[in-house]
């Protein structure tokens, strides 16, 4: 039985000034398996990987058994001796030198070589590339190649150091679909020639595409190993947050009012064409479509950032040209971008004063002073409406958490009362546990009148969150279908 | 056939081969203006005047790469120079190879403290060496004391006198290539060879592309900053008793010529291709960048300009040549993306 096991942990426990980031956790990764590691942001993943590198030390009583080799802690030596390699999320490349080089260093320096020769460095990385069955140029750099290839690179430099364990950390976070379907096949062939796996995430649908084995962690805790077929998206959500989650499709119940938006043959040059839809007051309408669909820049359109060349914009039945964000602004139509990191918070600024800056010339007074008394009762209440997290509005926003911050974004733009919600991929790289909050909050608001407009490139929670659905391709909309007649596979089918 | 283009494309893409071009189509235009500029005689004067810059701009190259900054080479040079001169006089032996050895060992050894700040600090490089700049220059002025020295022993001067070969030209002057750009040649080859064919020189590249990477990848980050500032203090003492051939005397004081140094080595650098945030930059991009400066130099004077409008010329040069390396950057981005699609 050892003889199948390439790491065996038992009794890992860590922690930080009192704090248990891991306690009593143990995992045992199989010979050629594909093992995911899942669990909300703060569970203990990056720690527990950490150990694995050698990076950390864990508490006394660790027990670490390598292809049958007994540790009670790793150095990043050992680690590295006993062929395991992290892909870290940046993954540690260097841009200015080519592909050849980048996959032959790391067995170089192992190696212990002084000299190198080009022939010898191309032999190393052909050979790298020809076990994962991928073929790509030598002599790029690194720098020049998008972050997909680079990932492949990463992944032929620990194949070239002939390691047995790969740990991957979230290595899909950027990667679109084709991307990720390629690295899936990557994935299994490393599998196929007994590498095993330890792929670190939390989008679910990819582990269940991927995974062979399952260990969740929670609050630094292990729920148990579960092998995939035991599983399912509600169990495994179930897992992660500790709470049994009732998911229902949101049900249509708005009135049959006027129309509040209506979209007329909306199109510009290289970017959507033909774009023709209505929003009432309460619905939800979701966007999909891969990434360079055109759908972002069809509804940043709509905000103005990205003016339309034709077509009409109707809001309340009144024809309102939008070629700025303050036309947008003036026909109460609100945006939350993408990134909020880069495009929609003030990171270092308090929660109450990011979630002030839209409405703050309603908060001057008679000398055009702030007044603090009105900044403090208007952010409070937002705070409170959306169950904003945090002991003081006075905290700045970079120590709030993803789910949290993404709901300061959405209460800087609700404080102007919009009629018209945007909200661009409102949901990534939040965790489980927030989205759903986030996807309460959102219902909540349409609940209460408002029309939103939801991007998202998970099928799953748009067809759950939405009341209809727009598909888009190549910047034209493909069909326009209601949330109740689809299934999410029928949907990914329909993007793709 | 499609083979052959990619090759020539690849090479026209290099930064060496343009200024290759830029070099001959310069010196053809200066030669139309004043005939003397081609003529071996001044060529083989240009090679052995720009030498001490060239010394001084491998090292800079090799610290830029790692996408450091070093400031500190005049100052490193100006000590070299004071303290070997004056040992080797009062000690009253010695002969030009031992010079050159303690010069570059005294250089190599403040440029160890250099490397060890850097790396025990994580202190900006360019701050680092802007202090011991100072300190070194201090201690030399109010510890050593080395005064104005305005004789040299013999052996400094018969070195300037050394040529590899001469030969006599038509009009019966007689020519030499002197041995100081000889010393050059070797030492580009050498830096050459380290950056190529050694894992210490692709620690420096790999420092200068992700200094995290190369920490996780197992580089031992110690060992190479302290090769890479040491060097360059190497470099800078050589270079140090280059000049002492050359001018024949010790001066203590001249920091303000070694600004006017700095200026132009850093600029030779920029202008070789060497990226300022690190992780790119060629031997050959260098000796091009140094002798591209030093042609520009002379045929100002060749051409009657005064003097003065040297260091405007060069700091144009320096802008110029960083604006072309960004804008040469972005078409190649652009140039990698129409392929990959």
């Amino acid at each position: 039985m050892a003889e199948e096991h390439c790491i065996v942990m038992e009794n890992i426990s860590k922690s930080y000034a009192g704090v248990e980031a891991l306690d009593n956790v143990g995992i045992d990764i199989l010979k050629g398996e594909v093992h995911c590691l899942i669990g909300e942001n703060g569970s203990g993943k990056s720690t527990l990987i950490k150990i694995i590198a050698g990076v950390i030390t864990p508490s006394r009583g660790a027990c670490i058994t390598i292809h049958g080799k007994n540790y009670s802690k790793l150095t990043p030596v050992d680690s590295m001796r006993q062929g395991i390699q992290i892909i870290y999320q940046d993954l540690s490349l260097f841009p200015n030198m080519t592909v050849a080089e980048n996959i032959a260093i790391n067995q170089l320096l192992e190696s212990g070589k002084q000299t190198i020769s080009k022939r010898l460095i191309h032999e190393i990385a052909s050979n790298a590339l020809k076990t994962i069955c991928i073929d790509l140029k030598l002599e790029t750099l690194v720098g020049d190649l998008p972050i997909a290839k680079q990932q492949i690179v990463a992944i032929s430099r620990a194949v070239a150091c002939g390691e047995s364990l790969i740990i991957m950390d979230e290595p899909t976070s950027s990667l679109g679909k084709k991307d990720i379907d390629c690295l899936f096949r990557i994935i299994r062939t490393l599998k196929s020639n007994g590498i095993s796996i330890l792929f670190v995430g939390h989008k679910l649908n990819e582990i269940f595409e991927i995974a062979d084995r399952v260990t969740v962690l929670k609050d630094g805790k292990s729920l148990g190993t579960h092998d995939i077929h035991e599983l399912t998206y509600q169990k495994v959500i179930e897992l992660m947050t500790g709470k049994a989650l009732a998911i229902s499709n949101y049900e249509r119940d708005y009135p049959s009012a006027e129309p509040l938006l209506e979209v007329r043959n909306l199109s510009k040059r290289f970017q959507f064409k033909d774009i023709n839809f209505t929003l009432y007051p309460g619905e939800i309408i979701g966007v999909t479509g891969l990434v360079g669909s055109g759908r972002t820049e069809m509804v940043s359109s709509l905000f103005g950032l990205n003016p339309a060349d034709s077509g009409k914009i109707l809001v309340n039945g009144k024809l309102t040209p939008i070629r700025s964000v303050r036309d947008a602004l003036r026909a109460g139509i609100c945006y939350v971008p993408e990134d909020r990191l880069s495009q929609g918070l003030f990171m270092n600024h308090s929660i109450k004063n990011n979630i002030i800056i839209t409405i703050f010339h309603d908060l001057l007074n008679r000398l055009g002073l702030l007044e603090s008394g009105k900044v403090k009762q208007t952010s409070s209440l937002w705070v409170k409406d959306l169950a904003i997290r945090t002991p003081s509005i006075e905290l700045p926003v970079k120590q709030l958490s993803g789910g949290n911050q993404q709901r300061v974004v959405i209460a800087k733009w609700l404080a102007r009362n919009p009629r018209i919600l945007i909200l661009d991929g409102p949901t990534i790289g939040v965790d489980v546990g927030a989205k759903e909050e986030i996807h309460k909050t959102i219902r909540a608001l349409a609940g209460n009148g408002l029309g939103i407009i939801f991007v998202s490139d998970e099928a799953f929670e748009v067809v759950q969150h939405s009341h209809r659905i727009i598909i888009m391709k190549e910047g034209q909309v493909v069909e326009i279908v209601d949330s109740k007649d689809v299934l999410e596979t029928d949907l990914l089918e329909k993007i793709d | 056939m499609q083979k052959q283009q990619q090759i020539t494309s690849k090479l026209l893409f290099r930064h060496e081969t343009i200024l290759f071009i830029i070099m001959i189509v310069f010196g053809v235009v200066v030669n139309s203006i004043n005939p003397a500029f081609l003529k071996v005689e001044n060529l083989f004067d240009i090679l052995k005047t720009s030498s001490i810059t060239g010394m001084m701009a491998l090292g800079v190259m090799v610290v830029m790469i790692s996408s450091g900054m070093d400031i500190s080479f005049t100052a490193i040079a100006t000590v070299s120079m004071g303290v070997t001169v004056r040992m080797l006089i009062a000690l009253d032996k010695g002969n030009i190879v031992v010079a050159f050895l303690v010069a570059g060992i005294i250089g190599a050894l403040l440029g160890c403290i250099n490397g060890f700040l850097v790396y025990r600090f994580k202190l900006p490089t360019l701050i680092v060496t802007l202090g011991t700049s100072s300190i070194f220059h201090g201690l030399l002025l109010s510890i050593l004391k080395i005064p104005y020295l305005y004789t040299v022993p013999g052996y400094y001067s018969d070195f300037s006198r050394l040529s590899l070969f001469t030969f006599t030209t038509a009009d019966g002057a007689v020519v030499g290539f002197s041995y100081l750009t000889v010393l050059l040649f070797v030492m580009a080859c050498v830096v050459w060879l380290i950056l190529r064919f050694t894992m210490v020189g692709r620690g420096i590249y790999a420092i200068g592309g992700s200094i995290e990477a190369a920490k996780r990848a197992g580089f031992n980050i110690l060992f190479i900053q302290l090769f890479i500032y040491s060097f360059i203090g190497f470099v800078s003492g050589v270079a140090s008793i280059e000049y002492v051939v050359m001018f024949r005397h010790v001066h203590p004081f001249n920091m303000m010529n070694m600004m006017n140094m700095m200026l132009n080595v850093i600029a030779a650098v920029v202008l070789g291709g060497t990226s300022i945030n690190g992780g790119t930059g060629t031997v050959l991009g260098t000796l091009f960048g140094v002798w591209m400066i030093y042609m520009i130099t002379n045929s100002l004077i060749l051409m009657g300009i005064p003097s003065e409008w040297e260091s405007v010329v060069i700091g144009f040069i320096l802008i110029l040549s960083i604006g072309v390396n960004a804008y040469q950057k972005s078409l190649r981005k652009v140039e990698v993306k129409i392929i990959e699609s």
